[in-house]
């Protein structure tokens, strides 16, 4: 059964990985070729398509989980499992559901090919650029903090000019510091249940291997951080903490929940629990408020997702399971309707949340009255 | 009836005429004003020279240098504070404050040349750049539209004495030709 799982879970990746390229922008002169020979002509056939493989992937994942907790497969099942995902999902097309790292790209670009300020000046600004004619938000300056901008020098220059080398270079980069986060949440938890929960969520592994979204090199760093600071190695700790918040500032907001329990740990007045728990609530929090800024995107749930793993208990593990697939499904009401406007943002927000709160309302139901029997509903 | 018809339309011709006429000298009568034209805005004005805020903007400009590096992002540089000393310039003249003014100007023109500079320096081929020549000239276009409109309301030269000083010649609508005639090299 586990060389059959193996193998349907191999086809599935194969199969994502290119259905993948359907979803070229026809602007990008370099993979028009897939465009030209390769795609689906119905718009709805290919929002099905994406609707069916999270529904699959989905499935995959709580199976895979369920055979560990069941010791039906090992940790070198689960490592195994990891390492295809990472292989296959590499070579995807990383434009399916965000453009940021066109952005990316295009921000690296300003600082080391052009040599200005990425924060002052937007990639709309060199016209003619060949990047401009498929970007999605050309009129913004670079976003991100300074050490990210650092880091996409590697690609950058590793990429030498070649924009397909650089944009898979991005992804590379980004799934190395995925790596480095599992390899964190391993040595934090001392369980692997906790970095197969992570490593395979469809949600992590679309915005992270696919997408190439930048969240998981932040919280890698983070967590090393982390890991320093609970061995009480301060000095290592603070450092990679200030490099994580230099990535995407979203680690910022721990600051006052670090200097507080940094010390009281020291005290030995509090355990590491009690510490996880309070940066999750820290984390949930800035992603919670993150819709002031714009909005909840699905990649932001990297911020809490391992802090999860590491202190969370099952039913909070079901719940973020739960809460990471409406969060995928936010990328529908717009595929379907194809403006951000009318009732996108509604939909957005009722697919977000109100299967979480109807959750939440049937586990406080249970608490004030017991068992609830169903059975009238059957 | 054919005579009527004929003065009728000499009649029409003539209202016509006399429409197009006057459109036409609207125009341009004062062709200053027609070519002042410029879609460009300047910003508001800054602190002036005494104020408590001014120094703090002046060492804020210092530091802002090395953050606008790269020639587009020197070329911003350049074009903001050559705006905003042109504005703090036209306000001061109006308030009669012209050592001062004569002074913003002064720096003016200078952020302005260096502008122009920091756009020589960049590779023909860079992309973008010909659209910051278009805004350098549109900017130019601005500055010098507003320094005719200063120099109608400002005498040729003012004999200015400070405390303890001895009075000195400030000759105003040299200092603005100057600053017109660095603009217009670009246009």
């Amino acid at each position: 059964m586990k060389t059959a799982l193996f193998i349907l879970y191999g086809i599935f990746l194969l199969s994502f990985a290119f259905c993948t390229y359907f979803f070229i922008d026809p602007n990008i002169s370099y993979l028009n070729w897939f465009y030209l020979h390769y795609q689906l002509g119905s718009h709805l056939l290919k929002i099905a398509l994406l609707l069916s493989i999270l529904l699959i992937f989905f499935l995959f994942y709580l199976f895979i989980l369920f055979l560990y907790v069941r010791k039906r497969i090992n940790t070198k099942d689960g490592i195994m499992f990891i390492v295809m995902t990472i292989l296959f999902l590499i070579c995807a097309y990383p434009a399916v559901y965000s453009y940021d790292i066109f952005n990316y790209v295009a921000t690296a670009k300003v600082a080391f090919l052009y040599n200005e300020n990425p924060y002052l000046v937007m990639p709309i600004e060199f016209t003619g650029e060949p990047l401009l004619r498929f970007m999605h938000a050309p009129n913004k300056v670079a976003l991100y903090g300074p050490v990210w901008l650092l880091l996409t020098y590697i690609p950058y220059v590793l990429g030498s000019g070649n924009f397909l080398i650089t944009l898979f270079l991005f992804k590379v980069l980004v799934t190395i510091f995925y790596i480095v986060l599992l390899f964190f949440i391993y040595k934090l938890s001392n369980n692997f249940f906790s970095v197969l929960f992570v490593a395979l969520n469809p949600l992590v592994v679309i915005e992270t291997i696919v997408s190439g979204h930048n969240d998981a090199v932040m919280m890698a760093i983070f967590f090393a951080s982390l890991y320093y600071f609970l061995r009480a190695k301060t000095l290592l700790g603070s450092s990679l903490f200030i490099l994580s918040v230099l990535i995407k500032y979203a680690t910022l907001f721990l600051v006052p929940v670090f200097l507080v329990f940094s010390y009281i740990y020291k005290q030995k007045k509090i355990n590491k629990e009690k510490i996880l728990t309070w940066l999750l609530f820290g984390m949930i929090g800035i992603f919670l408020l993150s819709s002031f800024r714009e909005e909840i995107y699905p990649w932001y749930a990297l911020w809490f997702l391992p802090l999860v793993a590491i202190s969370g208990r099952r039913r909070e593990m079901l719940l973020a399971i739960l809460f990471t697939f409406c969060l995928e499904l936010r990328y529908f009401p717009y595929m379907i309707l194809l403006t951000h406007f009318g009732p996108t943002p509604y939909l957005k927000l009722a697919i977000t949340f109100v299967p979480l709160f109807m959750i939440f309302v049937y586990l406080y139901l249970k608490r004030i009255c017991g068992k609830i029997s169903f059975h009238f509903l059957r | 009836m054919a005579y009527e018809k004929v003065a009728l339309h000499i009649n029409v011709g003539r209202k016509t005429f006399i429409v197009v006429s006057f459109v036409f000298m609207l125009i341009f009568v004062n062709p200053e004003i027609a070519r002042a034209t410029s879609g460009y805005v300047l910003p508001y004005p800054s602190a002036m020279p005494g104020s408590k805020l001014y120094i703090l903007h002046k060492v804020e400009e210092k530091l802002l240098k090395y953050w606008y590096f790269g020639d587009y992002g020197r070329f911003t540089y350049n074009r903001q504070l050559s705006d905003k000393y042109l504005v703090e310039a036209k306000t001061l003249f109006e308030y009669k404050q012209y050592v001062f003014a004569l002074d913003a100007l002064l720096l003016s023109d200078s952020y302005f040349i260096a502008m122009k500079r920091s756009l020589l320096r960049t590779q023909k081929m860079k992309n973008g750049r010909a659209e910051k020549i278009t805004l350098m000239r549109d900017a130019a276009l601005k500055h010098e539209e507003t320094l005719r409109l200063v120099k109608k309301s400002l005498p040729e030269i003012f004999i200015w004495q400070g405390e303890n000083e001895e009075a000195k010649n400030l000759t105003i609508h040299a200092a603005l030709d100057r600053s017109i005639s660095i603009r217009k090299d670009l246009q």
